[in-house]
């Protein structure tokens, strides 16, 4: 892997017209690092299900099926780091606290049999995700990758998220609550009341029961708790 | 919306009033928030591209500082080539003038959110505005690569200069510059629903771009 390699690849992304064309040329950067299987994925948080979230999917036969069936991604420490990080970390840098639950070991000893030993993540924003990531995984156990590598596979990565997400149409969903609507329920989120708000705001309490009508009719939901979970969840807002 | 009001660092006392409320933004994002410097003991936050060579734009609501930019043009000393010049391995550090250095954008807090309507899309959106009424070929700067994915949602076209690097406190960053021009104009205010101008300003338009170095670099 050199520089050209990187900065090539981002130069050419856009020209990538279908995922699988993407994921091809993605899987061929990834295995001058050594590896062989990669996912990008929007990363679950919250109770949500992996599958609806993939975008590409190059991980072993039979893994990903398993990992979806027994809904992995709760306790896999690396899924749960993922929704964590904002900065890219190799699979043997996750914290020792989650790495050591006895379900993640034990989901980590059945990926060794897929050939997955070792791997490096990078997330990245996303404009419909909590956050997006790829996983690159390797069947060496001791895979170096150097700083230098690291940015190349890093920057690569990046610009095949963006590109993945726009070529499933996901950026272009509409924002479904307007910027007010945003405000008034960020200061729900951190503990303030409507009539707290409403002083905040210079608008009347009675505006701010309105915002809060219309945010949790347009979020399908009965309570402002549960409007906050789901904002919070879509990146709608972030308090 | 926003209203983007549009001055020189020449014309602040036009914005006497939101140029203070701004350097105190600025004091509680960039150093009690990202503690990227010491705390000064007036509460506001200014550093060396605070000069003439410097054009912002302010995001006012009623009256309010909501989100801004700060514009130089890269024929003058910038963040990126008096301090991140070895982000620039590859495409090299930008000296020309009508290539613009981007920075100091901040979002308040409460406002702050990922959606694609947001304040700061607001924001992109005014700034592509004057960068291309201006005749700006190039605009960007150092960011965060978390965030790079950004400009590809909002249709823009965006080319590193070099590889990431981390730096304390902010993460792996990047050297990044956005293509300016009508498509990308056009397709941030389709992301906003919107086809009409942002920019306000009270004086007269500054000029963004060193005419005389223009026509030397051409």
């Amino acid at each position: 892997m050199t520089d050209d390699d990187a900065f090539d690849f981002v130069a050419r992304v856009d020209e990538h017209k279908s995922l699988d064309a993407l994921l091809t040329d993605l899987r061929l950067q990834a295995s001058k690092f050594g590896f062989e299987h990669l996912i990008l994925t929007g990363v679950p948080v919250g109770g949500q299900k992996l599958e609806p979230l993939v975008a590409l999917n190059a991980w072993p036969e039979g893994w990903f099926e398993r990992y979806v069936a027994n809904d992995y991604a709760r306790h896999d420490a690396v899924c749960v780091h993922a929704a964590q990080s904002f900065r890219p970390f190799a699979w043997s840098e996750v914290p020792r606290q989650l790495l050591d639950r006895p379900t993640c070991k034990r989901i980590h000893g059945e990926a060794t049999e897929f050939g997955l030993l070792s791997g490096y993540v990078v997330t990245m924003s996303s404009e419909h995700h909590w956050n997006t990531a790829v996983s690159f995984g390797s069947a060496e156990s001791d895979l170096v990758i150097d700083k230098r590598d690291r940015a190349r596979l890093s920057l690569m990565a990046t610009y095949a998220g963006a590109t993945a997400e726009d070529l499933l149409g996901l950026s272009g969903e509409a924002d479904p609550l307007t910027i007010r609507e945003k405000e008034v329920l960020t200061h729900f989120a951190v503990g303030r009341t409507a009539g707290a708000i409403a002083d905040l705001l210079s608008i009347s309490e009675r505006t701010v029961v309105q915002h809060s009508e219309n945010f949790r009719r347009k979020l399908g939901v009965k309570s402002t708790i549960h409007a906050v979970v789901l904002a919070i969840k879509r990146r709608l807002i972030t308090p | 919306m926003i209203e983007a009001h549009v001055f020189s660092y020449g014309q602040r006392h036009l914005y006497a009033d939101e140029w203070d409320q701004w350097l105190r933004l600025r004091h509680q994002v960039y150093i009690e928030e990202k503690r990227w410097h010491a705390p000064n003991a007036d509460g506001r936050e200014t550093d060396q591209f605070d000069n003439e060579a410097a054009t912002y734009v302010l995001g006012l609501e009623r009256g309010r500082v909501v989100t801004s930019a700060r514009l130089i043009p890269c024929s003058r000393p910038t963040l990126v080539s008096d301090v991140f010049p070895h982000f620039c391995e590859r495409g090299g550090v930008p000296d020309k003038p009508d290539w613009i250095e981007w920075t100091r954008t901040l979002t308040i807090p409460e406002l702050r959110s990922g959606g694609r309507q947001s304040i700061l899309t607001q924001l992109c959106a005014a700034v592509m505005e004057y960068c291309l009424q201006e005749g700006a070929a190039k605009v960007g700067g150092i960011q965060e690569l978390f965030f790079l994915p950004k400009w590809k949602h909002l249709g823009w076209k965006t080319t590193p200069l070099g590889l990431p690097q981390e730096i304390d406190g902010s993460g792996d960053c990047v050297v990044a510059f956005m293509d300016v021009s009508e498509a990308a104009l056009d397709n941030v205010r389709a992301a906003l629903g919107i086809d009409h101008s942002l920019l306000h300003h009270r004086g007269e338009l500054p000029r963004l771009i060193d005419g005389d170095r223009l026509e030397l670099a051409r």
